[in-house]
């Protein structure tokens, strides 16, 4: 499965949850601020290399203003990294309206980021995503919370959905795209504040007339179908961190069981990246060993895992008489 | 330093010097410089001051370190 959208999609789908729970092979391909324009590009690159059986879109960016509302940090994001192609090119038209220098800056991001040679830090050699290993599949972790309780009580205000005629365009688009490469559709909507039962309504009609399902979280918390602690689940008042994503995660891949045909890939003779990436969450998460109150009982936690290498100093050491306390064996 | 739970490496710094290795798919660096001392891993210093014991934490299957910690006993 694919799930695209902008950060509401990222911070909210969990594929490491949808595999350990139900052995969903997913991955979150969307973009910060990502305009549906771009979630047409993402799903064609996706379709380029992958057969996914279910795309997921998170209709965030189907509400409001339309591309032009767009911030350059959010088309920067969503096009950078992505392979240049005819589709690219169209999709950077789209958002910058001309093929002027803006245009030829998307193109080509040496243009915008060629004057930076001067205040160049160490930071721009080690930002976040230079772990490759990418074991999130492309979720972003936090366990950081909101400061202030989120409030999703606002839901039943009355008011009219703002969509734009281009968002339906491309929404059509996806929806052609997925029928041509044989996937099936599915609308979600990630719970956050001033998101209002009008706006679920509308897209609700945009996903019937085109046959295709849609499930909607604020709807679905204040139905009480769903738990979620307003205080507790949220990295701020849009995005849902950890916590509240594996409740979401739980129910939505309850949902795809029920509703599509996809395999259990847990049961696979080799153990695949979902195995991997599970690992390694494993290994990154809190351990007991990281509260220990001396160095004899930290090295007791972790003598039996041959996976760690652990560097002891001891500023009082004589000679032979170290070897962190005595609990370690001695090289033969 | 400890590999596959037995002692690797055993340093004790009477003078300064200088160490490099390679641990997983990282560069280790120890050293005393004059009175300093220092464990780099990627060019990272974890080693702290104040404490009698420092442990550092490097995972193989993640190829990082995982904690970093000071213990006076």
């Amino acid at each position: 499965m694919i799930v695209i959208g902008s950060s509401n999609s990222f911070c909210t789908v969990d594929p490491i949850v949808l595999y350990e729970e139900y052995g969903i092979a997913a991955y979150d391909f969307g973009s910060s601020s990502q305009p549906m324009n771009l979630s047409v590009l993402y799903l064609k690159e996706a379709f380029r290399r992958q057969k996914p059986k279910v795309v997921a879109l998170e209709v965030n960016m189907m509400v409001g203003g339309g591309l032009y509302n767009i911030s350059e940090a959010g088309l920067r994001w969503g096009l950078t990294d992505i392979p240049l192609s005819i589709d690219k090119l169209k999709c950077i038209y789209q958002s910058v309206g001309a093929v002027n220098a803006e245009y030829f800056s998307y193109v080509f991001p040496m243009f915008r980021y060629h004057s930076r040679w001067k205040e160049l830090t160490k930071l721009d050699y080690t930002y976040f995503g230079q772990d490759k290993t990418n074991y999130t599949k492309g979720y972003l972790e936090t366990q950081s919370v909101s400061e202030t309780a989120v409030t999703l009580n606002e839901y039943d205000y009355d008011g009219d959905a703002w969509i734009e005629e281009e968002n339906i365009h491309y929404l059509d688009e996806i929806v052609r795209l997925c029928k041509k490469n044989n996937a099936e559709l599915l609308l979600f909507k990630s719970p956050k504040e001033n998101w209002h039962r009008y706006e679920t309504e509308a897209l609700r009609t945009l996903a019937d007339a085109r046959d295709v399902r849609f499930v909607d979280y604020n709807e679905l918390f204040y139905n009480d179908a769903l738990e979620l602690d307003l205080a507790a689940d949220f990295r701020d008042d849009e995005h849902l961190n950890d916590f509240g994503a594996r409740k979401v995660t739980s129910h939505l891949g309850q949902y795809l069981k029920e509703n599509y045909e996809l395999p259990d890939r847990r049961a696979d003779e080799k153990p695949n990246a979902w195995d991997m990436a599970c690992t390694y969450r494993e290994r990154k998460g809190w351990k007991a060993y990281m509260v220990a109150t001396t160095a004899k009982e930290c090295l007791e936690m972790l003598q039996e895992d041959k996976n760690f290498i652990l560097i002891v100093t001891d500023t009082k050491a004589k000679k032979g008489k170290r070897r962190a306390s005595g609990c370690m064996r001695t090289a033969k | 330093m400890y590999e596959d739970c037995k002692v690797a490496l055993d340093i004790t710094w009477k003078e300064p010097g200088v160490h490099h290795r390679k641990i997983g798919d990282s560069a280790l660096v120890l050293a005393r410089v004059k009175n300093v001392y220092q464990v780099l891993i990627d060019e990272v210093d974890h080693y702290q001051m104040g404490g009698r014991w420092n442990i550092i934490v490097y995972d193989k299957i993640l190829n990082q370190v995982t904690a970093s910690l000071v213990f006076s006993e």
